[in-house]
């Protein structure tokens, strides 16, 4: 199919929504078509339970992989995304903060998630400019890698601190990436920082591009290169939290997804932002149908999507040409 | 047609004197070339004339405003900059890396139309360079790429382009093409300021030159006047003579 073909965003969108209702049916506790309608328990399983789920797995994937997408063109930089940025840790740390000292409210959480994500992203972006090896793309890696450490010890010590019989088993089984809790509750709170920063994302799809140019350059063409470098990862980190704070750190889809979607449309962000999304939703509502079925307990997502995605970078840093 | 004038700019890049006190005028309409040797202060006079650096001292004008009154954005849509070295990150289509120079005429929010499309199209034809459209920027040989960056500055449909040392790294066939491209940017009107360490070049295009040696001007004027044996021996601190060629000057700078 020539590139323009491949270019109709509506077909990937259709193929999300497409792949979210079959996933109604997908499940341990198998149900049919017509429960949708009649008011049994089955019905009941679908609103109360998968519902909510299935879409908190198509946010989640559709906010990384397009804050994946942002944070490659805003650092010039095909290997970063929310996950190696330490975005993700820190939002981690900031949640089990909040979970373990602060009444586990979830809007709480999200705002912890959030100061946490900005403070990591922060460190680690200046971490980077103190870095005296390898190139920018490797010093944004390293240092990504450095904080990712650091707030991955950071939840290590919350773990030490939780009480064993309560608390850590409900914060390992989250900190692992899951949403096997996800609930109506946790979706609704989600939902406007998550769909906020996707609509601001989206909005501004075509001027990312510029990201892409040296700053000098894009003020020579009238660009507010920090401003706009500002507003697209604040944008970001802020969906990237609120997601964070329901699924726990999950891996992977920032990089995958819009490595994924650049093979299918090209590198302009007004096609690869918005097929990012598309791509990375379908993965995440598939890895986490494969999370809630495949064996007879609860598989953590996390973990799903990293026995797929490790590959798969592998795969990606292989490859001769990088996109 | 506006030119500029450079009145008494004083520069310090990092705490090093770059200008101290320095004047120069720039005709309007005019193909003018900044010569010097490198490291004299070529790159960071355009980067001045660009807004992009500020002048500790002095002031700019530009078309009898003063340079530091206008906006970035609507200096974008006057000004186009052909920087001396720039690597794409993603490989972009030539087509899609040139409607990058629209963005000076697009709101926050807005993405390029057709009109816009039009535009690029019509630069590509200009510059003879309609089928390296679909081509990947980042697999493009030296001159190619240097053809994209102009291409790209004219798309902003600037009346003044500056370019950076626009034939450094090429070989003769490509710096003889973009020669003739700036040759032929004269008839439109437009203000063209190109830098270069070549003085043929500026004998072959330029109407007028401006001489940078360590930071001053050390002459400025038409390019018979200015380029003097004495001035370039000055410049280069090299032993060079002037031929004369038919009605041409050439600058023979072997032992």
């Amino acid at each position: 199919m020539s590139i323009r073909g491949r270019r109709n965003l509506g077909t990937y969108y259709l193929l999300l929504v497409v792949i979210v209702f079959t996933s109604f049916f997908v499940g341990r506790y198998n149900i049919s078509y017509n429960a949708i309608l009649t008011d049994t328990q089955d019905a009941a399983i679908l609103w109360n339970l998968r519902l909510p789920r299935i879409l908190t797995a198509a946010f989640l994937g559709m906010v990384l992989a397009v804050s994946g997408a942002t944070f490659q063109l805003a650092f010039r930089n095909p290997l970063v995304g929310p996950d190696i940025l330490g975005i993700s840790q820190g939002a981690s740390f900031g949640a089990a903060v909040a979970i373990l000292y602060l009444s586990g409210n979830p809007l709480l959480i999200e705002i912890s998630a959030t100061v946490f994500a900005l403070i990591a992203f922060t460190v680690s972006y200046r971490a980077s400019k103190t870095v005296r090896y390898g190139d920018d793309v490797l010093r944004l890696v390293l240092s990504g890698l450095v904080v990712s450490a650091f707030f991955s010890g950071c939840v290590g010590v919350m773990k030490s601190l939780a009480d064993p019989l309560n608390e850590l088993p409900e914060l390992t089984f989250w900190l692992l990436g899951g949403l096997s809790g996800a609930l109506w509750d946790d979706f609704l709170y989600m939902l406007p920082f998550a769909a906020g920063g996707l609509i601001v994302l989206l909005a501004i799809r075509w001027r990312i591009n510029l990201l892409s140019l040296d700053d000098e350059v894009a003020t020579s063409l009238g660009v507010d290169p920090k401003q706009l470098r500002r507003v697209a990862i604040f944008a970001s980190v802020v969906a990237t939290a609120a997601v964070t704070s329901v699924s726990g750190t999950i891996g992977w889809i920032g990089l995958l997804a819009p490595h994924i979607a650049r093979k299918l449309v090209g590198v302009d962000t007004r096609y690869v932002i918005p097929v990012s999304g598309a791509v990375g939703g379908c993965l995440m509502v598939i890895f986490d149908d494969i999370a809630r079925t495949i064996s007879p307990g609860e598989i953590p997502l996390g973990i799903v999507v990293s026995f797929i995605g490790a590959p798969f970078f592998l795969y990606l840093l292989s490859r001769r040409t990088r996109i | 047609m506006s030119g500029f004038s450079v009145n008494e700019v004083s520069f310090a890049y990092n705490g090093v004197k770059v200008f101290d006190d320095v004047s120069l005028s720039i005709p309007g309409g005019k193909v003018t070339a900044f010569l010097g040797a490198n490291g004299s202060g070529k790159t960071t006079m355009q980067k001045l004339l660009l807004g992009l650096l500020k002048p500790d001292a002095g002031n700019i004008v530009f078309g009898g405003r003063l340079l530091a009154e206008f906006g970035v954005r609507e200096l974008s849509k006057i000004i186009g900059w052909v920087p001396q070295v720039e690597e794409p990150s993603f490989p972009y289509t030539v087509q899609e890396y040139l409607m990058l120079g629209r963005a000076p005429y697009l709101g926050f929010l807005d993405a390029p139309d057709i009109s816009d499309s039009e535009i690029v199209e019509h630069v590509l034809e200009r510059l003879e360079m309609t089928e390296l459209a679909e081509r990947k920027v980042t697999r493009m040989s030296g001159g190619e790429k240097r053809m994209v960056l102009i291409a790209r500055a004219l798309v902003q449909e600037p009346s003044v382009l500056l370019l950076d040392e626009p034939t450094s790294h090429l070989d003769l066939g490509n710096k003889s093409s973009i020669l003739g491209l700036i040759d032929g940017l004269r008839d439109t009107g437009d203000t063209v300021v190109f830098s270069t360490h070549d003085p043929n070049e500026a004998i072959c295009v330029a109407d007028h030159v401006i001489l940078f040696c360590g930071g001053e001007v050390l002459a400025c004027g038409f390019p018979c006047d200015v380029l003097s044996e004495e001035n370039l021996r000055q410049v280069y601190g090299a032993d060079l003579r002037l031929l004369r060629v038919e009605d041409r000057f050439f600058v023979d700078f072997g032992p």
